[in-house]
């Protein structure tokens, strides 16, 4: 029988393409392929007819929504109005709290809720966060806007009302630029920006500039410059509320509520560019009914349909605390939703102004996007890499060094570290002749390294800790050990959970062990549950003895542990012949002194 | 262009007398023609009888397109009507046809319908009619849903 399976990618692609964006959840869930194909370029582009999908932020959480524009203005469809549905987005920013979103072109800006305000950038679509941690902790009177340049690069743009100057981030090269001054004071930053074709709108504030008048400014992602001063040509004066908006990703909008008449203007641009606009008029309304509309140009937002020539207005009534919504057309309030009812009948959702934002972040409805914006997550983690590998050449040495001093040089010491790759854990030789770290050498198991310890000076045992069941320690001994390879054998394997009943719950990193072959008996070192300091001895599958080490050195208080093992060496300290000079004895020190800190 | 008559033969052996109008709405056939003028049987490798008598059918129809408001709905209820006599495995082998026999139209065609009967599914539903292997794990399953958690579909909807 001929199945989908049977059809090349890029049928299925040409396929899945064609199902409406409200399947999205359906088609990747099927199959893995299916989810792959998804995300290299849009699928599921044919949309859901008078459907907008936003996204809104209410408690400082952030909230998909979807809004039916069915049974309301022109062209009646003969279906019924149904209410805007609202959900939280899950758990995919980590739960952290928002304190303003901005959007641009299936992109969303995030600005957590704390005195680090860190930003998160999300692709609702990809599935991806990009985390960017600011260059400053300035909080208060900052605003941001998220663009891209002609080359779509993504930037995000940072202002600093207070100082009048700004700051851009390069998604590309992960790196903030230097601060420039903004040229115009008086940018209503209390309002988000509109992002059209990459760049964003503002509205600057009538009392500020230009003689009573708003006026629009934009900022140019590719020069990183503001424009210049842009009228409004529609009448308008300081004493009615301005906002803009995004029409279908190719206009603007902008809407004016003249308080004192409640006649709402919106108009929407025929042309638009950096240092040009032109306007005309898309609805106006007499608002008198509905006396309770205010328009805060602060917590404001609204959104147009062209088609069907109606605007949906999002405000606060008029204790300031819930959100209303008001779908109007040429005639009119056409009808009012009380969005808190429809998240939670239940419990009201209280608006928090003290953080000033609206609940309608998309201006225009929800076009998903491919940008991947965790790009240059390839050469972070390379970054990440270096840096980590940096660290273990330094613990490496310092524990190289803590076992010489007991014991003649060796050539070879070994170490194992977790690594991202895989996930598994492995082991890495540096090589004091040639000062060099050997091949990573995998180990045959998958097992979490717990500790190292060698043998007789021949071999080297690693205990591990079992990949599915932690309680399950497992001793492995090499066969053939050299920088660049290494083989293992088994030497025992003990379950910590009764009835051997080891007390040591922890697997510390500092714990440690020595084996002896022959009686095939282990001696761990680790802490029992009060964190004494303990010595367990094991064999295969059996556990011997345990010995209070505090005790046994009479320590009159517990020391809360220490690291118990330094020779890892099996039977005993092997006595050297190798003069430790001046520098050595100074290291020595130093180790003592790190070995105190540590305690 | 003249009423030249072209012989299409399908995998199975069985042929078909077809006007070279028609012929030429598969844009392979179309290419044959271009490259050589004089050939009027051309065997058709990946197609059987019964695919290729539908894929004919449809260009038989779609042959003159009509610039015509009236034209285009006859034809678009035609195209319904003819969709409609196909079960899951029959479009996918017209799809493939389609594909193959490059017949664009009828290509977006039976894709939207493909595309509108997965629309109506739950991913088990699809996974069935489609034949398509469930490969994910339970957590991973719950990843996606986790991640796509921002989408809404239809379940979704209040009711009115």
């Amino acid at each position: 029988m001929t199945k989908m399976s049977d059809l090349s990618h890029d049928l299925v692609e040409e396929i899945l393409c064609m199902v409406p964006i409200t399947s999205l959840r359906a088609v990747r869930s099927t199959c893995k392929l299916w989810n792959v194909l998804s995300k290299n370029r849009i699928l599921c582009k044919a949309e859901a007819r008078n459907q907008f999908l936003g996204f809104t932020m209410m408690n400082h959480r952030l909230y998909s929504m979807r809004f039916n524009l069915h049974g309301i203005g022109l062209n009646e469809d003969g279906e019924e109005f149904t209410d805007p549905s609202i959900k939280p987005i899950g758990d995919i920013l980590n739960q952290v709290e928002i304190s303003k979103v901005f959007y641009c072109e299936g992109l969303l800006l995030c600005v957590t809720r704390n005195h680090s305000s860190k930003l998160v950038v999300w692709n609702p679509y990809l599935g991806q966060t990009r985390w960017i941690q600011p260059s400053n902790d300035y909080h208060i009177g900052v605003t941001y806007a998220l663009g891209y340049d002609n080359n779509k690069n993504h930037k995000i743009l940072r202002f600093f009302a207070g100082q009048g100057s700004y700051e851009i981030y390069d998604l590309k090269s992960n790196s903030w630029s230097l601060s420039y001054v903004i040229p115009i004071r008086g940018l209503k930053i209390y309002q988000p920006g509109t992002s059209l074709n990459g760049n964003a709108y503002f509205l600057t504030d009538a009392r500020k500039v230009m003689e009573g008048c708003d006026c629009l400014l934009g900022f140019d992602f590719t020069t990183e410059k503001f424009g210049q001063l842009l009228s409004l040509s529609f009448s308008h004066d300081f004493t009615e509320t301005g906002r803009l908006s995004c029409v279908n990703g190719e206009k603007l909008a902008a809407l004016y509520h003249r308080y004192e008449t409640f006649e709402t203007e919106i108009w929407v641009t025929t042309k638009i560019e950096p240092n040009e606009v032109s306007w005309s008029k898309f609805l106006a309304v007499d608002m008198e009914p509905f006396t309770s509309l205010k328009f805060h140009d602060d917590v404001g937002s609204f959104f147009i349909e062209e088609e069907k020539k109606i605007a949906v207005l999002f405000d606060l009534d008029e204790s300031e605390r819930y959100n209303i919504v008001y779908i109007i057309g040429d005639n009119g309030c056409l009808k009012e939703v009380d969005l808190d009812e429809v998240v939670n009948p239940q419990e009201s959702v209280e608006v928090d102004r003290m953080f000033y934002f609206s609940p309608f972040v998309c201006s225009c409805s929800y076009v998903p996007s491919v940008v991947k914006i965790n790009q240059i997550a390839e050469h972070e983690r390379k970054y990440k890499k270096r840096k980590r590998k940096r660290t273990n050449k330094k613990r490496i040495k310092i524990s190289a060094f803590e076992i010489e001093c007991f014991r003649k040089v060796t050539t070879n010491q070994h170490r194992a570290e977790k690594t991202v790759r895989a996930g598994y854990d492995f082991i890495l030789c540096f090589d004091f002749t040639t000062e060099r770290f050997g091949q990573i050498l995998p180990l045959p198991f998958k097992h979490y390294i717990w500790t190292l310890s060698c043998v007789k000076e021949e071999k080297l045992a690693v205990a591990v800790l079992c990949w599915e069941n932690t309680y399950v320690i497992e001793i492995w001994m090499t066969i053939k050990i050299d920088p660049n390879a290494a083989s293992w054998s088994k030497f025992l394997r003990v379950d910590r959970k009764p009835p051997i009943g080891l007390g040591f719950v922890f697997a510390n990193r500092d714990d440690s062990f020595f084996i002896d072959e022959e009686k095939k008996v282990a001696v761990v070192f680790s802490s029992d549950e009060v964190e004494t300091s303990t010595a367990y001895i094991i064999r295969d599958n059996k556990y011997l003895k345990t010995v209070d080490l505090e005790k046994a050195a009479n320590f009159q208080e517990s020391l809360y542990c220490f690291l118990p093992l330094v020779c890892s060496c099996s039977s005993y300290y092997v006595p050297s012949l190798v003069q430790i000079n001046q520098i050595a004895g100074h290291k020595s020190k130093d180790k003592k002194r790190k070995r105190t800190n540590k305690v | 262009m003249s009423s030249n008559k072209i012989v299409l033969t399908s995998s199975d052996g069985e042929s078909f007398e077809v006007e070279e109008v028609v012929a030429r709405k598969l844009q392979i056939v179309g290419h044959m023609l271009e490259d050589d003028c004089v050939i009027n049987e051309i065997p058709l490798q990946n197609v059987t009888g019964d695919i290729l008598s539908m894929v004919i059918e449809y260009c038989k129809t779609h042959v003159d397109e009509e610039e015509s408001e009236e034209a285009q709905t006859k034809l678009k209820t035609w195209d319904e009507e003819f969709m409609k006599k196909f079960d899951i495995k029959t479009l996918l082998q017209i799809i493939l046809a389609a594909n193959y026999l490059n017949v664009k139209g009828l290509l977006d065609l039976v894709s939207q319908t493909i595309a509108d009967t997965i629309k109506d599914y739950t991913p088990e539903q699809i996974r069935e009619v489609f034949g398509v292997e469930n490969d994910y794990t339970e957590e991973e399953e719950a990843e996606v849903r986790k991640e796509n958690a921002w989408a809404f579909d239809e379940a979704d909807t209040p009711k009115p």
